[in-house]
């Protein structure tokens, strides 16, 4: 696991050393940053997950990967970042006071 | 008669009539739907609303020669229709009739927005309606079957719903023609978003009526919104249509500087034809966001106020984000209402960078990773689940318990001005308190795309009379910059958001499977409602405006329209606010 490429919040959902074996067959959603240099050799790594990098060179792909899947990836050289997917808020709605 | 069931003015109007006859009725006629009160063959007869039983029955009602009860709709709550005065109390005396109203003379403060930043001469000058562009809207979903959108839905996917997924995603399922019905929104802020931008109604129209829909029913993960403005941009490629999506939604969890996944993904996606519109966020009045500068060697400490919950209940978990210059390392501490400390932790690069405490007062996780890549900063993270206590109180009110949480900073080594900005990801869980509480830097992803029009609210309304007539008022300054508008700018100094809009009081389409309270209801098929939600949509619906006529303008040159035809009152032109951006927008000289 190279822990410089994941995000904080993805390293926090990953775990502390010694528990990323326990949560194995979790999936987690994500967003990879990949190097637009990246060699053929990265669409068939991405492939082995499902991501299409063919698809979205030059941006980050989404892809739902087991904490295994993140470490492997970690340490790819033309993995430059890993972030966790956040829940975000829709904006709307407001109940002002009357 | 059950006059429990009439609304006062009908009530009044009826025993008028009961005892003087029908020319009595000319002193109700400037206030009630009167359908006539000149003396003509026809009974004197009145335009309702009846709440009533969902499937209730009133065809033995029914009178010849307009007697009796005329009812427009054979189903549903509130129905309209035209009833003898003579037939009121027969109507009154049914069980499955809970409340009669008189229809009243629309009042033009219902719908003022568009008027306001002179949307009416622009389109009248122009002509333009939006065809032939895709307005994408990425939310949570549509009623498909809502008037207001009828034939101009061109695909939906719902992320939710289990399938294939598209090329974007492997998840969810498109729709298309009849089986759009299947996705549902049952939370109504996309019905509503979309009516803003291109809704077709007489009184709630939106701004782009003649512009179609590419819609996305988002589960809210920013990864997946990602994949739904791909989704809509594709689509409307493979129609050879200009775009622009719409993304009225936010969050906290990100750098503030536009150097996010999500942010990047829309700052590639974005082009000529191709633009998208971003709410600014509603926490203009929160104190989410903090901000000290901690010296070399000096420790600095950012007080925080957690909500607390009862056994039983939902608990809430506090995520303070928290970005510092690269250049320096900062060791991060978090203090427990006790006074108990956890260790300093300092930022890790060769192992995991993740620490878990345990205190009585609760469980905290500690992450200090080494520089993001993305922008060279370094980011922390503390995450607190309080334990549960007897009570549950909102944070930062003044019943919150003594003491509160803090996280200490010690400057480890810093070589610039120590800033430290940190956000509190969900204000119902925890806000800043004390010296620290900055009002600035509240918007994030996707607001802080560099490339997105990001908007900010503008108060055109307060008050309004519901479907059953009773009138209802808000306490926002009307005509000002919504005071729940999220301030900028960018974490790194660039101006956020760009315009401002109208995003208070907005009536638009509702979602019958929303379950809207009727205080919010301003017919059978609207309802208000307020946010940057609300404002981003409408500068959505002047941006299908602008590419109808120009198909092929950028980012770039939208924002420059836009800010050459905006304003802040009692500033000079061309001149930036972080609550205001660039100032309302003015449509009538685009």
């Amino acid at each position: 696991m190279n822990w410089a490429k994941l995000d904080a919040a993805l390293a926090a959902a990953v775990g502390e050393v010694g528990e990323v074996g326990d949560a194995a067959d979790r999936h987690l959603a994500v967003l990879i940053d990949v190097d637009p240099a990246a060699p053929d050799s990265a669409e068939r790594a991405l492939a082995r997950p499902g991501i299409s990098l063919q698809a979205a060179r030059g941006e980050p792909v989404t892809a739902s990967l087991t904490p295994g899947e993140v470490a492997d990836l970690s340490d790819q050289p033309w993995v430059r970042r890993i972030s966790l997917a956040r829940a975000l808020r829709l904006h709307g709605g407001r109940q002002e006071p009357r | 008669m059950i006059y429990d069931k009439i609304d006062p003015a009908l009530a009044a109007a009826f025993d008028d009539f009961k005892r003087r006859g029908r020319a009595s009725l000319v002193n109700h006629a400037g206030v009630l739907g009167l359908v006539s009160t000149a003396p003509v063959p026809k009974p004197a007869r009145v335009v309702v609303f009846v709440d009533c039983d969902e499937a209730a029955s009133f065809e033995h009602l029914a009178g010849d020669g307009g007697r009796g009860v005329t009812l427009n709709q054979a189903e549903g709550r509130i129905r309209t229709g035209i009833v003898a005065l003579d037939s009121l109390e027969r109507l009154s005396e049914q069980d499955s009739v809970h409340r009669i109203v008189p229809a009243r003379p629309l009042r033009l403060h219902m719908d003022v927005a568009p008027a306001k930043v002179d949307l009416p001469a622009f389109r009248n000058r122009s002509g333009l309606t939006g065809q032939g562009v895709v307005v994408g809207i990425v939310d949570s979903g549509i009623e498909s079957t809502h008037p207001a959108f009828a034939g101009r839905i061109l695909r939906l996917w719902d992320q939710t719903l289990p399938g294939p997924g598209v090329p974007e995603g492997s998840y969810g399922a498109e729709l298309t023609g009849e089986l759009l019905q299947v996705s549902q929104d049952k939370v109504g802020h996309g019905t509503h978003v979309s009516g803003i931008a291109v809704g077709s109604d007489e009184t709630y129209g939106g701004v782009a009526p003649g512009a179609d829909l590419v819609v996305v029913k988002t589960d809210l993960l920013d990864a997946h919104v990602a994949d739904g403005v791909r989704y809509a941009f594709r689509v409307a490629a493979e129609l050879n249509r200009p775009a622009v999506v719409n993304l009225s939604l936010g969050g906290q969890a990100d750098a503030h500087d536009g150097t996010d996944p999500m942010s990047a993904v829309i700052d590639a996606q974005a082009g000529p034809g191709r633009i998208v519109c971003c709410s600014a966020g509603n926490e203009g009045t929160d104190n989410v966001h903090a901000q000290v500068r901690v010296g070399e060697g000096r420790t600095r400490r950012v007080s925080c106020s957690m909500a607390t919950w009862s056994p039983g209940g939902v608990a809430p978990v506090a995520v303070l984000n928290g970005w510092y210059a690269g250049d320096d390392a900062m060791a991060v501490a978090v203090v427990a209402p006790s006074g108990k400390q956890t260790p300093f932790q300092a930022v890790a690069t060769d192992e995991s960078p993740v620490r878990t405490y345990q205190f009585p007062e609760g469980s905290i996780r500690v992450t200090t990773p080494g520089i993001d890549p993305a922008n060279g900063d370094h980011n922390f993270l503390v995450e607190i689940l309080p334990a549960p206590s007897a009570t549950g109180v909102a944070p930062g009110t003044a019943a919150s318990p003594p003491g509160s949480w803090g996280l200490r900073l010690r400057g480890d080594h810093v070589t610039t001005d120590g800033r430290v900005d940190m956000w509190s990801v969900d204000p119902t869980a925890a806000q800043f308190t004390g010296k620290a509480v900055h009002d600035a830097l509240k918007i994030g992803s996707p607001g802080v795309a560099s490339r997105a029009v990001t908007v900010a609210s503008y108060t055109t309304k307060v008050e309004w009379f519901d479907v059953m007539g009773h009138p209802h008022e808000v306490g926002l300054e009307l005509d000002d910059i919504s005071a729940f508008s999220s301030e900028g700018p960018r974490r790194d100094g660039v101006d956020k958001p760009d315009v401002a809009a109208p995003g208070a009081m907005i009536a638009s389409s509702m979602s019958v499977n929303s379950g809207v309270p009727i205080d919010d209801l301003v017919d059978d098929r609207n309802t208000v409602k307020a946010g940057t939600s609300m404002a981003s949509p409408f500068v959505a619906g002047v941006v299908a405006l602008l590419l109808e006529r120009d198909p092929a303008l950028d980012p770039e040159g939208v924002k420059a329209l836009l800010r050459a035809h905006c304003a802040i009152p009692g500033k000079p032109a061309a001149g930036f606010d972080p609550k205001w951006g660039y100032g309302l927008l003015d449509t009538g000289g685009l």
